[in-house]
């Protein structure tokens, strides 16, 4: 009997042992890798703020000695930030919006109605995501160059019609349809979302008599929310970072990506005589700086619904 | 009676399509059409004069130039953006794996290691990775290194570990086989916040009721981690695994991707960018199929 319990307490000590490094090595694996990623941004934050002495000085690591806002001066000079950052908001607030939309309506057709050619459809979601961007930017480029609505027939090969580059209509057009950069995605995550909720809320509704809209629109896209918000976050995000359709569809446009990769060339260019490229550096800090920190405050707003997104999709278990 | 299931069943297909409508439109549109356009375009040289566009056809002119005559697409471009992809690929896959099952237990602090793993989604995507990038080849030609080298992954500590292993006199294969595998640990941890996302959604379908019986059978966390977690999850690691393939391979910062672009929009030589795009796309939708032939064999779906 006693021996019993000595060996029941010794397990139960051995099992504390084990959870016990269990955490501490969780704990050091884990803040070994926040470091790695915020090691970065720590780096990027202080060089914001350092002056070219500072470059110069072995001294100086992370907390310049003559820190400046000189950098920051500088590029929002250069970018006419408040304007840039309205129409930057604009534009990836509206097309994550109409991308969020379309998504959730195509996704919510894929997922809960049996119909031919499902299969198909969502295969040409999963495809849109595997074809490489650069191959089929340019005849997207030639379509909207000369658009009208004989184009998509000639293959663009007719030169004649609208130009649409360097307007915002492009990137509606494939927002509104769902073919926005990496949209497949978030048909498939949409898709896997709405596949987990409950069939017999639906059938409730239905039997209260709702149509197959106001199902959709009472029952389901209220149970849908987090999701939503983590998608328009996604595609925000993307858009805000996005390189080649803003290069390539709207290359005038006073957003920040177009512009982005060049600034601390241009203004270390504008500076003329006193030209160092060390400076390029402190200028591409700062801008980067700029350029993240709307990304940030919105991801911190919507962090709460993006981990609740995950826990909710697993309601039913 | 049968009248009836069969009109319900016709509402059901007419509602599906209506809901999927604007992407099969879009599709048409914005897909297929370029897709079949850029097929043809890499059949012909295209060149830019007063009057638009002029299109000489090719037949196989440019294929054959890319695969046969200019030796550095297969060498400096495809073979290595494929030895990245074998490279990447599994340590991606397995390291958010581990991850996401580690941040679903627990523990104090869940929310903010959450918060941080998800960060690279959010900061290191898109032109800021390409930025990134072009500033660490530019200080690495200028030299700068230390405290100014703002943009270099962890390329600090890199050198903090080359000096040392310097210091103890061991071969160079070592050293550049330890600096490369911690330059690729940042790589792998900015690329990974998806495929955690995915994971943990998955995770936390798995029903606590499977765990409970199962330990009440006398199951220990190891034989339940290899009967209940990983079959469970097993269709998360297949769409997992399409991702990252698709990630890596039409990332910013691909050297090829980079190349298509540039040979398509800068030069301007578009017929030739095209068929380096489509034997690109060839070879990810082989490599795609291959797998997913593989692979789909061993997902257990479970039947709703």
């Amino acid at each position: 009997m006693l021996a019993q319990i000595k060996k029941k307490s010794f397990s139960i000590q051995k099992k504390n042992i084990v959870s016990f490094i269990w955490n501490v090595f969780r704990y050091v694996l884990f803040a070994g890798l926040a470091f790695v990623i915020l090691q970065p941004l720590i780096v990027k934050l202080s060089s914001s703020f350092k002056s070219i002495y500072d470059l110069y000085d072995s001294t100086v690591i992370f907390f310049p000695k003559q820190a400046t806002l000189y950098n920051y001066e500088r590029v929002i000079e250069y970018y006419e930030y408040g304007k840039r950052f309205f129409k930057s908001v604009l534009l990836c607030g509206m097309s994550g919006l109409l991308q969020t939309v379309s998504c959730t309506l195509v996704a919510y057709g894929l997922a809960r109605f049996k119909f031919r050619g499902r299969n198909l459809i969502f295969g040409m979601a999963i495809f849109t995501l595997i074809i490489p961007t650069q191959t089929v930017l340019l005849p997207l480029f030639l379509q909207f160059k000369y658009f009208s609505p004989i184009t998509f027939f000639t293959l663009g090969f007719n030169l004649q019609g609208t130009d649409l580059i360097g307007t915002p209509i492009p990137l509606i057009l494939l927002s509104c349809t769902a073919n926005g950069f990496k949209n497949g995605l978030y048909i498939f995550m949409l898709r896997q979302y709405f596949k987990n909720l409950p069939v017999a809320l639906e059938e409730a509704a239905y039997i209260d008599g709702c149509n197959r809209f106001t199902t959709f629109w009472y029952i389901m896209l209220p149970g849908a929310k987090t999701m939503m918000i983590t998608i328009f976050l996604f595609s925000f995000v993307w858009q805000w970072n996005d390189y080649f359709y803003s290069m390539i569809l709207m290359p005038g446009m006073d957003v920040f990506t177009t512009v982005f990769s060049k600034v601390g060339e241009a203004i270390t260019r504008s500076d003329g005589a006193m030209r160092d490229t060390m400076q390029m550096m402190l200028y591409d800090s700062a801008a980067m700086i700029l350029h993240i920190i709307p990304l940030v405050v919105l991801y911190i707003f919507t962090q709460k619904f993006f981990v609740q997104s995950i826990e909710r999709s697993g309601i039913v278990g | 009676m049968k009248n009836k299931k069969r009109t319900l069943a016709q509402q059901n297909e007419r509602a599906g399509l209506l809901y999927s409508l604007p992407f099969i439109i879009g599709f048409v549109c914005f897909t297929l059409f370029p897709v079949i356009q850029s097929f043809l375009l890499s059949f012909h040289t295209v060149s830019a004069s007063a009057n638009g566009m002029v299109m000489r056809f090719e037949s196989w002119g440019n294929y054959h130039r890319l695969l046969f005559e200019n030796a550095s697409y297969v060498r400096d471009l495809l073979l290595p953006s494929l030895k990245e992809l074998a490279i990447n690929f599994p340590c991606i896959l397995i390291f958010s794996f581990f991850i996401a099952v580690m941040l679903n237990h627990q523990f104090r602090g869940r929310t903010f290691f959450r918060v941080i793993f998800f960060l690279p989604v959010v900061v290191s995507s898109g032109v800021i990775l390409l930025v990134q990038d072009n500033q660490l080849q530019t200080n690495m030609l200028s030299g700068i290194t230390g405290s100014a080298s703002g943009g270099g992954g962890i390329s600090q500590f890199t050198d903090t570990v080359t000096d040392l292993l310097e210091d103890f006199a061991v071969g160079e294969w070592l050293i550049t086989f330890v600096t490369s595998a911690v330059d690729r640990i940042y790589d792998i941890v900015t690329s990974s916040g998806i495929q955690i996302l995915i994971y943990l959604a998955g995770l936390q379908t798995i029903s606590p009721s499977l765990y409970e019986a199962s330990s009440i059978e006398g199951a220990t966390g190891w034989e339940n981690f290899w009967k209940i977690t990983f079959p469970m999850i097993s269709p998360m690691i297949l769409v997992n695994a399409v991702y990252t393939i698709v990630d890596i391979m039409g990332g910013l910062n691909n050297n090829l991707v980079k190349q298509i672009y540039n040979t398509s929009f800068v030069i301007g030589d578009y017929g030739y960018g095209s068929a380096m795009g489509w034997i690109y796309f060839l070879i990810i939708g082989l490599v795609l199929l291959l797998f997913l032939g593989v692979a789909s064999r061993m997902v257990y779906y479970e039947d709703r």
